[in-house]
């Protein structure tokens, strides 16, 4: 599968399958992006629970 | 001070999933084979990407393979060992599964010599239907999973033309009767028809001729439809045939050629 072949034939992936990659690749950064977001959340949890205990 | 913050950290633990900080690396062995699997997995991505050097998906391939890891590298920082293996079973084993069956019907539409399952793999990759997730303990070898779908199906020419299953719809023609030819023992062949209106001596003649022409046991018969078979060659492929109710499914019979082609009824 070296270049030159590449763009004589039709290429490996339908549109469909191309756009089917971008897809993935896009729900792969949702997806790391949500982790992100769920520690912070986890950070802001144990902050309140913190600020809660000190204040008593 | 030091008491202090002991203190705290006791009324922190009596709270729901809190985890003390710098705990032993796996905690039992179900962990540690879930980031084996990982890393087998992610092995697998960059496979799968170095197949794809050369095309204009090299990059993104590319850039799976490092957002995976990255996904990785993080949830296993954080001792998120459970979330790793249910992020694999969603997102990469479906990723994997899929590219590789493109990737491979790609190839078997090549004129390179691959023995490769070819219709079924296809016709998958094309109906971009995803194979249900594996339990993250079995990684199947790419090619030896294919094999199995495919079956015995033909190795074909270049062009492969993917055979397209349906269970074909059909009516029951009220009317129409059917002569076949049933072999009565010691006498002559004997000619009779079988139709929906048919008294019942004749259909169960007819039922007792194909248990012993076709083998089939317990059937009921449902009629006559007109259909079109192709490839029967000595009949034109446009006739009516009998159609049956056999083990809960419904055929019509291609007497001569002793076949069953599944079907469904239509009731309109």
């Amino acid at each position: 599968m070296d270049p030159a072949q590449a763009s004589q034939e039709p290429q490996v992936l339908t549109a469909e399958q191309v756009a089917l990659l971008d897809l993935y690749v896009q729900s792969l950064d949702t997806y790391y992006d949500k982790l992100k977001a769920s520690e912070e959340i986890q950070v802001e949890i144990e902050t309140r629970h913190l600020k809660k205990i000190l204040s008593r | 001070m030091m008491q202090f913050l002991r203190w705290l950290r006791d009324w922190s633990s009596a709270g729901g999933n809190r985890t003390v900080a710098g705990r032993q690396e796996t905690l039992d062995p179900r962990e540690a084979s879930y980031i084996r699997d990982s890393n087998a997995r992610l092995d697998a991505l960059f496979r799968l990407y170095r197949k794809f050097r050369g095309t204009a998906q090299e990059a993104q391939m590319k850039s799976v393979y490092e957002k995976t890891k990255k996904i990785h590298d993080y949830l296993i920082a954080r001792k998120r060992i459970q979330e790793l293996e249910l992020f694999h079973i969603q997102y990469t084993q479906h990723f994997i599964s899929t590219f590789t069956l493109i990737l491979e019907a790609y190839q078997t539409r090549q004129p390179v010599p691959r023995a490769a399952p070819a219709a079924v793999a296809a016709a998958r990759a094309y109906a971009g239907q995803e194979l249900p997730a594996k339990p993250g303990k079995q990684l199947p070898p790419e090619s030896k999973s294919l094999n199995g779908l495919a079956g015995s199906s033909p190795p074909e020419g270049t062009r492969t033309q993917i055979p397209r299953l349906a269970v074909a719809e059909i009516r029951l023609n009220p009317q129409a009767r059917i002569a076949y030819q049933a072999e009565t023992s010691g006498s002559r062949p004997a000619f009779r028809e079988i139709g929906p209106h048919s008294p019942e001596a004749d259909k169960q003649a007819f039922l007792a001729y194909l248990s012993e022409s076709l083998g089939i046991g317990k059937a009921s018969y449902l009629g006559n439809a007109l259909v079109n078979i192709p490839d029967s060659q000595d009949l034109p492929p446009t006739g009516l045939v009998p159609v049956i109710r056999w083990q809960g499914n419904t055929y019509a019979l291609h007497l001569d050629q002793r076949r069953l082609f599944p079907v469904c009824i239509l009731l309109a």
